[in-house]
């Protein structure tokens, strides 16, 4: 046979028998040494892992559930509880002070109650955030949630006001100039029983007052020692600094994204196994921490993954392959460490000895209670 | 005579690699459904009509807000659906009732169907006609908003 034609047909049954999907483990040179292994005796979900300027240290924070009965667990410079708040059931929005105080509002309810660290509710008060927003916009603390304490003992709080439902202003364009022409970020102020407006923070990067992409329009945000606020977007290649009062831009770049975010056209906004698969083909920044005890930031970049495997079952998002991105107090890029598949990227906490990151295998053997690996890593300014 | 036997092969291999990429959303859905069922559920029969899932994802609180409705008019699922479909792993998190739901409750043990590509997320129902799937809807908090009842009547 001829070696022309041997090839040709080699290519053609490459064609028609692609390799197995699911098969997306990471390098075996992974660069991050264990130093400990966290058994939790409960699971974590919704985490965040923050800079809080009160304490002037980094706060872990997330949602369980023990008996069905849902709590949130506030921690400082750890992942184990310093304070538990006791939840009468699924929130619509939280707000959080500090380690002693919690805001909460649960569904179809004007009434806002503030609880104490021993889950009393100390006090009740009303705030309408449809007057100012309109029926499609409430806020969204689950996201991005900080809050400042200044001299007077009042608190601002700091979070999203502009999710809206994609469907009702993804297809136009006015509205979507209208809806990311608002702050990207709003301050309230808490004061005695009161919440009150006191001003918007920077704005949208112009890409979302265009048709064009920002589909994924969810962002995240940090806030740094400096007080600036660092956002990150899915489909962009770029951070955006909000510092004294400016916006600035940084180039981000991860090594596995090799071409820019396209959504095919009229995608079903509603359809999430549509939008599942949309995104199995994107290279995308899911999320971004600040680490306050080592002052560098860690992008979360969600791979490229097969969607659909040859025996009918799908892979989740939640399995999509990833890498961190680390920058370092300048923002630029000083390392990219490919993860392994077995780590869970949405259970990722910052403490002083290192990084935690779930393990979904041990997690598994421990009976669905979380358990995490500390990871040391290193001090990229120094 | 050896390169007319290679170029029918390669046109052979072509064409087959053709015929796969017009499969449909839906006859991809509706074979990955019958292997399924094949692997699962052996002994179950495929007739037309509509079967009703509970998956994970989509509105959590509007799944389970759907269900307790549902729970309390189980004579009209019974009437409406051919059978209902949940894994072990939904049991855990959602009370044993939904069992109740209907006389034909197929739970996979493995817990393979959260994991299956139906096309389907939290509450979903799948129309079959023929063996094949004709429909397929899911609950989304929009349908949530305007009533379970719109939701079931909602066209494919």
């Amino acid at each position: 046979m001829r070696p022309k034609l041997v090839f040709l047909i080699i290519i053609q049954i490459l064609i028609v028998f692609p390799g197995r999907g699911n098969n997306y483990t990471s390098s075996p040179e992974f660069p991050l040494v264990p130093i400990d292994t966290i058994n939790l005796d409960f699971s974590v979900s919704m985490s965040k892992s923050i800079f809080v300027p009160e304490y002037y240290t980094q706060v872990n924070y997330y949602f369980t559930e023990i008996n069905e009965q849902l709590y949130f667990i506030y921690s400082i410079d750890s992942i184990k509880p310093t304070t538990i708040f006791k939840l009468q059931g699924l929130l619509t929005s939280f707000y959080c002070l500090n380690k002693d105080s919690l805001i909460v509002n649960y569904p179809n309810s004007d009434q806002y109650l503030l609880i104490n660290n021993k889950s009393e509710i100390i006090d009740t008060f009303y705030f309408d955030f449809s007057k100012i927003y309109g029926e499609k916009k409430i806020p969204w603390t689950f996201l991005n949630l900080f809050s400042n304490k200044n001299k007077n003992g009042e608190y601002f709080l700091y979070f999203q006001t502009t999710i809206p439902s994609l469907h009702n202003y993804q297809r136009s364009l006015d509205s979507r100039i209208k809806l990311f022409s608002e702050p990207i970020l709003s301050c309230y102020k808490f004061s005695g029983n009161c919440i009150k407006i006191e001003k918007g923070i920077g704005k949208y990067p112009d890409k979302f007052k265009s048709l064009d992409g920002m589909y994924n329009y969810i962002y995240h945000v940090s806030l740094n020692r400096n007080l600036d606020f660092i956002f990150s977007f899915y489909e962009l290649d770029s951070l955006s600094i909000y510092s004294n009062g400016e916006m600035k831009s940084k180039y981000l770049n991860s090594k596995f994204k090799t071409k820019e975010i396209k959504y095919k056209k009229n995608i079903d906004d509603y359809d999430l196994t549509e939008y599942e698969e949309n995104s199995s083909k994107t290279v995308g920044y899911l999320n971004h921490y600040y680490d306050s005890y080592r002052d560098q930031y860690y992008i979360i970049v969600k791979k490229q993954y097969p969607y659909e495997n040859e025996d009918g079952t799908y892979n989740k998002p939640e399995d999509a392959p990833w890498s961190i991105l680390i920058l370092n107090d300048k923002f630029e890029k000083v390392d990219e460490i490919d993860m392994p598949n077995h780590l869970r990227k949405q259970g990722f906490f910052i403490v002083p000895e290192g990084i935690a990151i779930q393990d979904k295998i041990l997690t598994d053997q421990n009976s669905g209670n979380s358990v995490l690996v500390l990871y040391k890593i290193k001090n990229y300014n120094l | 005579m050896k390169k007319v036997v290679y170029f029918i092969f390669l046109a052979m291999i072509s064409f087959g690699t053709k015929i796969y990429a017009q499969e449909t959303v839906l006859e991809k859905r509706t074979r990955f459904f019958n292997n399924y069922m094949k692997e699962q559920f052996p002994e179950f029969k495929i007739t037309d009509g509509e079967y009703f899932f509970i998956l994970p994802g989509g509105c959590v609180p509007c799944n389970k807000a759907a269900l307790k409705i549902l729970l309390g008019n189980t004579e009209e699922m019974k009437k409406r659906f051919q059978a209902v479909l949940f894994s072990q792993k939904t049991l855990k998190y959602l009370s044993d009732t939904i069992k109740t739901l209907h006389s034909t409750t197929l739970i996979d043990t493995t817990n393979k169907l959260d994991r299956m590509s139906f096309g389907m997320f939290g509450i979903g129902i799948l129309k079959i006609k023929d063996q094949k799937i004709i429909g397929i809807k899911n609950l989304t908090a929009e349908d949530y908003k305007q009533g379970i009842i719109y939701f079931l009547n909602k066209e494919y």
